[in-house]
């Protein structure tokens, strides 16, 4: 998949399972696909194809607990408003769906 | 792991096993257990979370992620009881003015705060009988500058009249409390049992003459009077109440 890079002008190639369709610009533990297109393209973007064929799915909680033990290990190369970010990001997805994952092990 | 855990449960799990809370003051990462949402008294091993979430526009939506979903939140009437224990210790027994001793100072203070956080909980009789609160040595007390911790063993009054502070601040010990403060510790003192120490219960007010001559006294004329007054409606009261009946 071709991942453009806001600003700089450079890419990156990457695989489709690295990648998430609906999910923060800041994100990465995982590339955040639609915010890279809509930041550096006013071109319609062909998000059928990455999210139907390719099968790129959209963030969830676990992405983003996945995404704060990454923060984790970075030390002091934080900014703390993505994190406040994540925490809310965390409360209104339990909010929206308080009921039972049954899929978790 | 349960099969049927919500979201919730499981994003607790996973912030308290990799310490997923980031303390941004502090450059760290904690997890929920070890976090307070608020606290009117600082807890060793705790960081108070509300100060750096706690005062940004989405306050509320944060509020709700850390006391309802990460079940962070207030100390518990036990925890501030433990707290104010374990601050006493290092001060029991020996006699530490602020001269000598900022950290005694410090101690004292902190002894203070707890107990003020203690008294704005709804108090339970039984946790404050069952921690055995009143043998301890957690009582701030001051005579002139000395301010130690005491316990009800030792002898100290509290301050429930100005005019008896001012006479006794540098004769015995009182507790550290301002007039006003004492007020708002009533429900404390109550619970403590220490309500014999006020000083109006243990003061006696004697009139002697000590002069030589006549010489008007203003003050002193003003205070007879005071008391006169009160003398006769007192008296009245009581004859009135005995007439009617």
């Amino acid at each position: 998949v071709f991942v453009p890079t806001p600003d700089t002008g450079s890419f990156a190639w990457s695989k489709p399972e690295a990648c998430l369709w609906d999910a923060p610009p800041y994100m990465q533990s995982k590339v955040p696909l639609e915010a890279r297109y809509s930041s550096t393209s006013n071109k319609s973007i062909p998000a059928g194809f990455f999210q139907e064929i390719l099968q790129i799915k959209n963030m969830t909680w676990k992405e983003l607990i996945d995404e704060l033990k990454l923060l984790r290990t970075l030390r002091d190369r934080v900014y703390f408003e993505d994190i406040k970010d994540i925490y809310l990001r965390l409360n209104s997805m339990r909010l929206e769906d308080p009921g039972i994952s049954a899929e978790i092990k | 792991m349960n099969l049927l855990s919500s979201q919730a449960d499981i994003s607790r799990k996973c912030f308290e096993n990799s310490h997923l809370v980031h303390i941004h003051s502090e450059k760290s990462w904690k997890s929920p257990s070890s976090c307070l949402w608020s606290s009117k008294a600082e807890i060793t091993g705790k960081v108070i979370v509300n100060k750096q979430y706690g005062q940004c526009q989405q306050k509320k939506a944060l509020k709700a992620f850390f006391v309802d979903c990460l079940k962070v939140s207030e100390p518990s009437l036990e925890i501030l009881v433990e707290e104010l224990k374990s601050v006493a210790k290092p001060v029991v027994g020996g006699l530490l003015s602020i001269k000598d001793a900022g950290s005694a100072a410090g101690v004292v203070e902190k002894a203070k705060m707890l107990i003020k956080a203690i008294n704005s909980m709804p108090l339970d009789r039984e946790v404050l009988i069952g921690k055995k609160l009143r043998s301890e040595s957690i009582f701030p007390v001051k005579l002139k500058n000395v301010k130690v911790l005491k316990g009800t063993a030792d002898y100290f009054s509290i301050t429930d009249r100005q005019k008896y502070h001012e006479a006794f601040k540098n004769e015995a010990w009182i507790l550290d409390f301002s007039l006003e403060e004492v007020h708002e510790l009533r429900p404390f003192l109550r619970w403590l049992n220490l309500e014999d120490r006020y000083l109006s219960r243990r003061v006696i007010e004697n009139s002697t003459f000590g002069g030589i001559d006549e010489t008007c006294s203003d003050g002193l004329t003003q205070d007879l009077r005071f008391r006169a007054k009160a003398l006769f409606r007192y008296v009245s009261e009581r004859i009135a109440k005995f007439v009617y009946s």
